[in-house]
């Protein structure tokens, strides 16, 4: 044993220093203490689901912690393992991910869209080839449709008519109406054949492409309306941008009957084609107008939508679902959200929420189809840290509480930053 | 089992006296850094406040404070650490190769030991091993030092300070050495082994075969990287994610157990059927 002497104190170095630091490590990120949402008011069901991330600094000690009704919870440094089964996927799509494993593959870039109901789960996606030959790039549809009762998977693809007339296009929504047709709203750049004088200038149309499952073609390429003056304008005059998108569906992947657009215009002001070259960096657009375009999946009618003088234009559409808008406007210390229903023709909610920085920081607010949430920015031994849940429709608070160290522990100073992670959908 | 430990020691007696240079070396220049860099610092900052009239908070708050950070990154504690990566990696092959070209043919001895041949694959392998650990485990040790004496040559008030994790597990190069999680420790070292296996096994095939026994190491490097990297290959040429991520990492765990198996296999092969003296 002498003679392996310097082999033996090797090892025993090298076990004793990693033990004692992995041991060391350990330990200090165990030192986080503990925090709970106290009860304040309303009721708990309220909070249920709701996951508030936190960034705790005290004394020695900082880390993140998770904060949900049942307490808190250290967020340790991530291992490879951790980051490889993170899923920062959407829950819904989590939850199709682990019903759906086989269905689910090919399917994980994020550029799809999907749509699910009692019956089906559909896919679908716009590839895009580059071709250097014709500096464009080539469109074409990737549909795939779940069965969920038989099991049995259709796929099939189909090229983007005109596909020479886009620069860029990608999906926004899908939509299976109950007759076997799929519908896929696209966003599509629309190519100009000469070179833009204005750098920033851009053309976009929302298209509504149909195709019938069962022959697996398409049937139709609907542009979405525009009102007469956007209708009027030729796609290369470089006065005017036009931006098109369609307003987020609170319903994520689910059926819905409507879908909203917003499309808007920018004017150059000073536009002067003579002096374009030395110019360029003055022509800056200026906003024009703006308008909502409705679209109705079953019957493909569409409309432009008349807002009433209450929703000025300094109210955006955050979200829609079924036929209500949910319109916001941050204010210098508010925040205003007017829910209006296209289809009644009437203002059905509309709240206003201060909002009080707490130095730098604002408060944290979300919020789903009847309900809105609201996080103070930080907690400290001196400044609390509120969450509430206030009902969209009424202004009611249906649920208050206090986030604080467990046991109502009062000690030395801590910061805690708060942020919302997760919230019931 | 015996023979293997007696081979680990003695491969590590053959090294010694440079592996003990080296953590000579990494122990006085980084504790010789982690005096220097804040005394450069601390010197600047009194001729800084003595010319422009600054207080020490006047002075961090236009240049700065300073951290381990700043000896971390500096080439006081990157330089040793440089030197000691290039002589394991040299010794990776020198580890072989003195045995054939050193004052006498050393190599003849050990193959004609009573002992499985593979013991002397696997006995080199474990050595470069227990220096690496040896080497990262002398880091752990230093850095609590040298931490002491930086905090010790300049006033705190100049000073931000951090923890030892935080020292380690912030994002920088030291992570590597130091990883996070048993996980990511065993996922390292273990790449690392992995790496030395393969180039053990293009060692002996040169051994082995001569001039194409070269080209057939490097053939050989070159196949069980591009094994390993086919998941990714495939996934970028079809630009789509067929397997799911923790998929991806099965695959890829099972792939280096393959590659490191075969490269025990074929090296066992050519020492006992091959190698040419």
């Amino acid at each position: 044993m002498k003679r392996y002497w310097r082999s033996i104190v090797l090892a025993g170095f090298i076990i004793a220093t990693f033990s004692t630091y992995y041991i060391h490590s350990a330990l200090a990120m165990g030192g986080l203490p503990n925090f709970v949402i106290s009860h304040k008011s309303g009721s708990e069901k309220e909070i249920e689901g709701v996951k508030i991330w936190g960034y705790y600094q005290g004394g020695e000690t900082e880390g993140s912690i998770m904060i949900d009704k049942n307490g808190s919870e250290h967020v340790k440094f991530h291992s490879y393992l951790d980051m490889i089964t993170d899923n920062h996927f959407p829950k819904v799509i989590q939850q199709l991910q682990k019903d759906y494993r086989g269905f689910m593959r090919d399917k994980q870039e994020g550029g799809g869209k999907f749509f699910e109901d009692d019956e089906i789960v559909a896919y679908a996606d716009v590839l895009m080839d580059f071709h250097y030959t014709v500096g464009n790039y080539s469109f074409t549809f990737d549909i795939d449709i779940l069965d969920k009762k038989t099991k049995k998977q259709t796929k099939f693809s189909s090229k983007v008519p005109q596909e020479q007339d886009y620069q860029f296009m990608y999906p926004e929504a899908v939509q299976v109406t109950e007759d076997n047709i799929i519908k896929i709203v696209t966003r599509n750049m629309v190519r100009q054949d000469h070179e833009p004088h204005v750098n920033s200038n851009s053309s976009e149309e929302n298209h509504i492409y149909t195709f019938d499952l069962e022959k697996q073609s398409l049937i139709d390429d609907e542009v979405v309306e525009a009102n007469d003056f956007v209708a009027d304008i030729d796609p290369e005059d470089d006065r005017y941008n036009i931006h098109t998108y369609s307003v987020l569906t609170l319903n994520s992947i689910g059926p819905e009957e409507y879908i909203v657009f917003d499309i808007s215009i920018e004017e150059i002001e000073d536009y002067n084609i003579e002096e374009i070259e030395d110019m360029q960096h003055h022509m800056q657009p200026q906003f024009y107008e703006s308008y909502l375009s409705v679209y109705h999946f079953p019957t493909g009618e569409q409309r432009v939508i008349d807002l009433p003088e209450e929703i000025s234009e300094d109210f955006r559409p955050a979200y829609f679902h079924d036929s209500v808008i949910y319109f916001e406007n941050y204010g210098e210390d508010r925040y205003e959200v007017v829910l209006y229903d296209f289809i009644q023709e009437e203002i059905i909610g509309q709240q206003t929420f201060a909002m009080e920085p707490m130095g730098d920081y604002w408060p944290d607010f979300r919020f789903n189809k009847d309900k809105f949430y609201m996080l103070s920015p930080i907690s400290t031994e001196s400044a609390e840290a509120t969450l509430q849940v206030i009902d969209l429709k009424t202004g009611e608070t249906l649920y208050e509480g206090v986030i604080e160290k467990e046991n109502g522990a009062i000690e030395d100073d801590y910061r805690l930053e708060l942020h919302f992670q997760e919230l019931p959908e | 089992m015996k023979n293997y430990l007696k081979l680990v020691h003695f491969e590590f007696n053959r090294f010694f006296k440079i592996y003990i240079s080296l953590i000579g070396i990494t122990m006085i220049v980084q504790l010789l850094g982690s005096y220097v860099v804040p005394k450069k610092y601390l010197d600047h900052a009194q001729e800084m406040m003595v010319n422009q009239s600054l207080t020490a908070s006047q002075y961090v708050e236009q240049w700065g404070g300073i951290s381990m950070f700043d000896l971390t990154q500096s080439v006081w504690f990157m330089g040793p650490i440089a030197l000691c990566i290039v002589a394991i990696f040299f010794y990776i092959f020198l580890i072989w190769y003195r045995d054939w070209f050193g004052k006498n043919t050393f190599i003849y001895r050990l193959l004609t030991l009573p002992t499985n041949r593979l013991n002397l694959y696997l006995s080199k392998a474990t050595t470069i091993l227990m220096m690496t650990l040896g080497l990262t485990a002398l880091q752990l040790m230093i850095l609590p030092i040298s931490r002491r004496i930086f905090e010790g040559t300049v006033p705190a008030d100049f000073i931000f300070s951090l923890s030892l994790q935080e020292i380690v597990g912030s994002f920088n190069y030291l992570t590597i050495f130091f990883p996070n999680s048993v996980i990511d420790f065993t996922i390292h070292y273990g790449l690392g082994l992995l790496a030395v296996f393969i180039i053990f096994t293009a060692i002996l095939l040169e051994r082995s075969y001569g001039s194409r026994g070269i080209i057939l190491g490097v053939l050989y490097c070159v196949c069980a990287l591009g094994i390993l990297l086919l998941p990714v290959i495939i996934t970028a040429m079809r630009e789509k994610l067929f397997l799911y991520p923790i998929e991806y990492f099965f695959l890829e765990v099972f792939l280096s157990l393959g590659i490191l198996v075969l490269s025990i296999w074929l090296s066992h092969f050519l020492l006992k059927k091959k190698i040419t003296v």
